[in-house]
């Protein structure tokens, strides 16, 4: 067989071998054993082919700190352990020192190039008394150096696949650390940076540890103070801040270096090769320093990446922290605030009612006892009439402070029958009558013979508490009433209940208003139109009157009529 | 000389018994009043037309009663979410060539401290704040200050 033909066989055989091989790889996980199973059958065809007792392949690893080119694949396998080849030493030593292939003492050795670089070498050896022939080795070289790379390559990219999948599965495990310490009362910090340094310490190869500085206020300064350290060999607070540390949170950039007279100054492990500082902040604040370091010479290559994402995490969650710690001291000022402002108000309350009801009491018996002019008994029922609203905006007042003291309403529950019921409601309205504007015409009626259907049954109530939910809402009716409209005022038996009942035509609540319109401080687009200013607690206060006398307040409306109804049970 | 006064007003509880202080002590005084602040841009023509001597303005004013027909109010209304009506109706006479140096009394239940910066930001004619808490006579000398240096 003439040599042409056995090379182009043997290029062919061993493309065949590599092309499986390539496919296989593609199902499994990659490693030096079933690298050297698939280039030892290279070899095999090879030893085969160029008819000699044995053909190795050394290659050089990149990722690997053993000098020189070590035995990865073999024709024969099984013998005692080939030292690596050396630039120099041997035929082979000296095909990998010249780049060329080298025949010399029954050897023949080809370089494997990948450009203009050396990454191994085939060695074909045990043909006497001269080397096979290195035109009929070279061929294969090419072959070897590709699958070399792309072994290389997948090698990479596995790596990294499983280093974002540990940084997943770490980050996952510290996100649920953070929450759990941001719900706890006294966070524990220290848990939360060993877990982040961890968690970078399996990301990147070769990371032994790390610490965490804070930024804190030491006097009128701020310093870095360590707050966890790997171990207790380095307990907190025993390290100056290094500058590199200083430098990163100043600039609000990661800071890594791998001289190691810079590493011994900082402080860290002397067998430290690499250290990374990267600094912790969130919305323009700083908080502090994330320190990483590890043994190689060189920085891994997910280490500044590792690290970014994991320290802003922890900038997030010391943001997160410091904001919550701001809204409890803001929470508790304000609830000191509001319990102040409303023993101020209950205090105003009972100095102002105790006047105006004194002031409604003599109007009264100046109306009853005297026989006055028109004009004069009109002019009294207004001053009686202002004196009882203010009474009703003096006890709203008392309301409110009270439930926003977060006390509880205490009513004076009485048996209220039709007639008293009546009486209420015809003082409410004289006293709008009396109080609204006369130009715009509004009368102000109330329905006598519906409030009697009560019959001989009663409600029970808070007379006052009665009085001021029904002054409310005859206000509101007035305010929203359209000019020379009808107020009715009325009572409606229903269902073991017995309604007081206010109805109105004018600007109508649609019926998502209507469901909020019994909250705190809410007004709707008619009523801020209507009313100009207001603070929206008429109707909240209405109700919790209500609620603390077992009634219900509900609201019905109808194109522009709108009723509202205060509920009893009836008994 | 008989003075013209408009007073700004829309509770009528309050405005009743201002328009008689004030027709007691400027009397033969001419009074016109105002309830609301959509019928004060429906009137801003007749006193550019007529400009009054001085306006009585309360700040917390409604902007319409209840109607079918009522106009809605227009988006610098409703930007400001209703509030401090009387001081739009400041800026509109602020703005107004006819009216921009008629002066305004700012007649309110509110706060000084809470209306300084409100109040710097009306331009135009001579301005005056009297709370309505303090005693009446007060307004009466705000007036009569204003009315003699206008004069």
């Amino acid at each position: 067989m003439s040599q042409p033909v056995r090379q182009m066989r043997l290029v062919r055989r061993c493309e065949e071998i590599l092309h499986d091989a390539d496919v296989e790889a593609a199902g499994q996980a990659l490693g030096y054993p079933r690298l050297a199973h698939h280039l030892g059958r290279v070899c095999a065809a090879a030893a085969e082919a160029l008819r000699c007792a044995e053909v190795s392949i050394h290659l050089g690893d990149p990722a690997s700190a053993e000098p020189g080119f070590p035995l990865v694949a073999t024709s024969a396998p099984g013998g005692p352990p080939a030292p690596p080849i050396v630039a120099g030493a041997g035929p082979a030593g000296e095909a990998v020192a010249k780049g060329v292939p080298v025949t010399a003492g029954g050897v023949t050795a080809a370089p494997i190039m990948g450009g203009d670089s050396v990454w191994g070498v085939v060695v074909c050896a045990g043909t006497a008394p001269a080397g096979p022939d290195p035109e009929l080795v070279a061929p294969v070289t090419p072959q070897i150096a590709r699958y070399w790379n792309g072994w290389l390559q997948r090698r990479t990219i596995v790596a990294e696949n499983e280093s974002w999948r540990q940084l997943a599965a770490g980050l996952t495990e510290l996100n649920e650390l953070l929450s759990d310490q941001l719900n706890r009362r006294a966070p524990d910090d220290g848990a939360v940076f060993r877990t982040a340094v961890e968690v970078v310490r399996r990301v990147v190869p070769d990371c032994t540890g790390g610490a965490v500085w804070r930024s804190t206020a030491v006097g009128a300064d701020r310093r870095l103070l360590l707050a966890s350290a790997p171990g207790p060999a380095t307990p907190p607070g025993d390290r100056i801040a290094p500058a590199a540390a200083e430098w990163a949170l100043r600039t609000r950039q990661q800071r890594a270096t791998t001289e190691r007279a810079e590493i011994a100054r900082d402080g860290i492990d002397p067998d430290a090769g690499w250290l990374v500082h990267t600094p912790l902040w969130a919305s323009h604040r700083r908080y502090g320093v994330l320190e990483i370091s590890g043994a190689a010479a060189v920085l891994p290559a997910n280490s500044l990446q590792a690290c970014r994402i994991v320290g802003d995490q922890l900038g997030l969650y010391l943001h997160l922290r410091q904001t919550l710690h701001h809204l409890q001291d803001t929470r508790a000022t304000l609830r000191r605030t509001i319990r102040s402002q409303a023993e101020a108000l209950e205090d105003l309350e009972h100095q102002l009612v105790s006047p105006l009801l004194a002031a409604t009491n003599a109007s009264d018996r100046v109306l009853h006892a005297r026989r006055l002019d028109g004009r004069t008994e009109q002019q009294l029922r207004a001053v009686r009439g202002l004196c009882r609203k203010s009474s009703r905006v003096a006890l709203s007042a008392g309301v409110f402070a009270a439930l926003s003291n977060g006390k509880a309403l205490r009513p004076k529950l009485e048996r209220l029958y039709a007639d008293d019921l009546l009486r209420v409601l015809i003082a409410a309205a004289d006293d709008a009558q009396l109080l609204n504007d006369p130009r715009r015409g509004l009368d102000f009626a109330v329905e006598r013979d519906s409030v009697r259907a009560l019959g001989r049954s009663y409600i029970q109530a808070d007379r006052s508490f009665l009085e001021q939910c029904v002054s409310n809402l005859v206000d509101n009716a007035a305010k929203y009433s359209y000019n020379d409209t009808r107020v009715e005022l009325g009572g409606r038996a229903e269902d073991g209940t017995f309604a007081v009942s206010v109805r109105n035509l004018g600007l109508a609540l649609d019926r998502e208003e209507r469901d909020r319109c019994l909250e705190r401080n809410w007004r709707g687009a008619a009523a801020r139109n209507a009313t100009g200013e207001g603070s929206g607690l008429g109707l909240w206060i209405v109700d919790h009157l209500m609620r603390c006398m077992k009634g219900r307040v509900r609201i019905s409306a109808d194109a522009d009529t709108t009723t509202v109804l205060l509920s009893f049970p009836v008994i | 000389m008989d003075h013209h006064i408009v007073i700004v007003e829309d509770d009528h509880l309050q405005e009743g018994p201002l328009e008689d202080q004030i027709r007691d002590a400027f009397s033969p005084a001419r009074i016109t009043t105002v309830a609301t602040e959509e019928e004060f841009r429906r009137r801003l023509g007749d006193f550019r037309r007529d400009p009054p001597d001085l306006f009585v303005m309360d700040l917390m004013l409604r902007w319409s009663y209840p109607s079918r027909t009522a106009i809605p109010a227009p988006p610098d209304v409703a930007r400001g979410g209703y509030q401090r009506a009387g001081l739009r109706c400041a800026r509109l006479m602020a703005e107004d060539p006819a009216l921009c140096e008629v002066p305004v009394v700012f007649y309110t239940i509110l706060e000084r401290s809470d209306l300084d910066r409100d109040l710097d930001q009306v331009p135009g004619a001579d301005t005056a704040y009297v709370r309505k808490s303090t005693d009446p006579e007060v307004l009466v000398r705000k007036i009569r200050a204003l009315l003699r240096a206008r004069a």
